[in-house]
């Protein structure tokens, strides 16, 4: 879309507070589902927004209009909430390098095939003591935008992990999709990991799954 | 996809945007089962359109307490002081967060935590400098953090919605 197209920066931001004319809303409201450039956009102007609400940085007349929209809403009370929250962020730490031997790796990554249909293979894996997070590397993933993940637990059949927005990365082995969870929320049995793509269009449609035995050293 | 349908329906002050949204995805995701694929108009303006029946149908049913934003600008649809500002709550959502910000690759992570550090009045400059260290423009700097940012939001809901199931 070209970019006289855009509207402005204020005309958006009264769109956000709900304070734009009615008249002007519709093609807005369309182009925040239907336009990727823009709903980019929205979205961080609508961050902006949010960021300079908790620290104290917007306009005095404005604060009012925003406390009437976003505080109304539980959906913008949590996005002021978590806008608060990546505030207090503790810093990265430095990266100091730590001798190999004197602790385990934060990271125990593993590579995943798919499941043949038919055959009875489970993977198995040992986690290191110490381990932190477990990281499975899905292999064959297909050529999707985006994809979702579920992992299941196969002794109780309960959701332990599901993420809906998930990128391939490109590295020798292909496209893979890395799925990245703390080493706690794991137990000692067999998992299913269900991956499905997203396409454009936004479908879902399942692409493999991937058993996986996990066993603690 | 989910979330630009959460804040069209948020936009609109609906009072479950969350359920109005996958009423949404639902309705696509039938047509595309029936249909195999949409044709008569891009997905985006599809996606627009199905939302859009899925709002008037919201305001005439029983869901709706309030009238939308568009026909009365100054109603809210919820009280301001509904019980999620609760200190149990915000510790949840402070763990979610702890959470996922664990299942971000390094990389993001660090660009996340440093992008909102910036000292009050110098986030600009701040923000400059952390682009020229990556090799970026301040644009795409600021692309990518409102895309972890958006990723943040949406584990950080589901996680919070999880742990209060």
């Amino acid at each position: 879309m070209a970019r006289d197209d855009q509207p402005e920066d204020e005309m958006l931001i009264e769109y956000l507070l709900g304070v734009l004319p009615s008249d002007a809303v519709e093609q807005l409201d369309e182009r925040s589902i239907a336009d990727d450039e823009f709903a980019v956009r929205l979205s961080e102007l609508e961050n902006d927004l949010i960021d300079r609400y908790v620290t104290g940085r917007l306009e005095k007349d404005a604060v009012a209009r925003f406390e009437t929209r976003y505080l109304s809403s539980a959906v913008g009370r949590r996005k002021i909430q978590i806008a608060e929250a990546l505030r207090s962020l503790p810093p990265a730490e430095p990266r100091v390098p730590q001798p190999r031997e004197a602790r385990a790796p934060l990271i125990f990554s593993f590579g995943l095939l798919p499941a043949m249909r038919g055959a009875g293979h489970i993977a198995t894996m040992v986690v290191p003591r110490g381990v932190e997070h477990v990281r499975w590397t899905l292999t064959d993933v297909d050529d999707c935008p985006r994809y979702t993940v579920v992992v299941t637990d196969l002794s109780t059949d309960r959701v332990i992990w599901q993420h809906d927005d998930l990128r391939a990365e490109a590295g020798a082995e292909g496209r893979t999709v890395q799925v990245t969870l703390l080493a706690t929320s794991l137990e000692p049995c067999t998992y299913a990991i269900e991956l499905s793509g997203i396409s454009a269009s936004g479908s879902v449609g399942p692409i493999n799954s991937y058993p996986v035995r996990v066993v603690f050293e | 996809m989910r979330r630009r349908l959460v804040g069209y329906f948020d936009r609109k002050r609906c009072i479950a945007p969350d359920d109005l949204a996958d009423e949404t995805l639902t309705r696509i995701a039938r047509t595309l089962d029936e249909r195999g694929v949409i044709t008569d108009m891009p997905p985006g303006r599809y996606c627009y359109t199905v939302a859009r029946f899925v709002f008037l149908e919201y305001l005439r049913s029983d869901q709706r307490r309030q009238v939308s934003v568009d026909a009365d600008p100054g109603v809210g649809h919820e009280g301001a002081t509904s019980g999620d500002e609760t200190p149990g709550r915000r510790d949840r959502l402070l763990d979610a967060l702890e959470r996922c910000m664990a299942e971000l690759t390094g990389a993001d992570r660090e660009l996340i935590v440093e992008y909102y550090r910036g000292a009050r009045g110098s986030t600009i400059e701040h923000r400059k400098r952390l682009a020229a260290e990556r090799g970026m423009t301040p644009n795409a700097l600021m692309i990518r953090a409102c895309r972890i940012r958006g990723r943040l939001e949406a584990c950080i809901n589901h996680r919070v919605a999880e742990d209060g199931a």
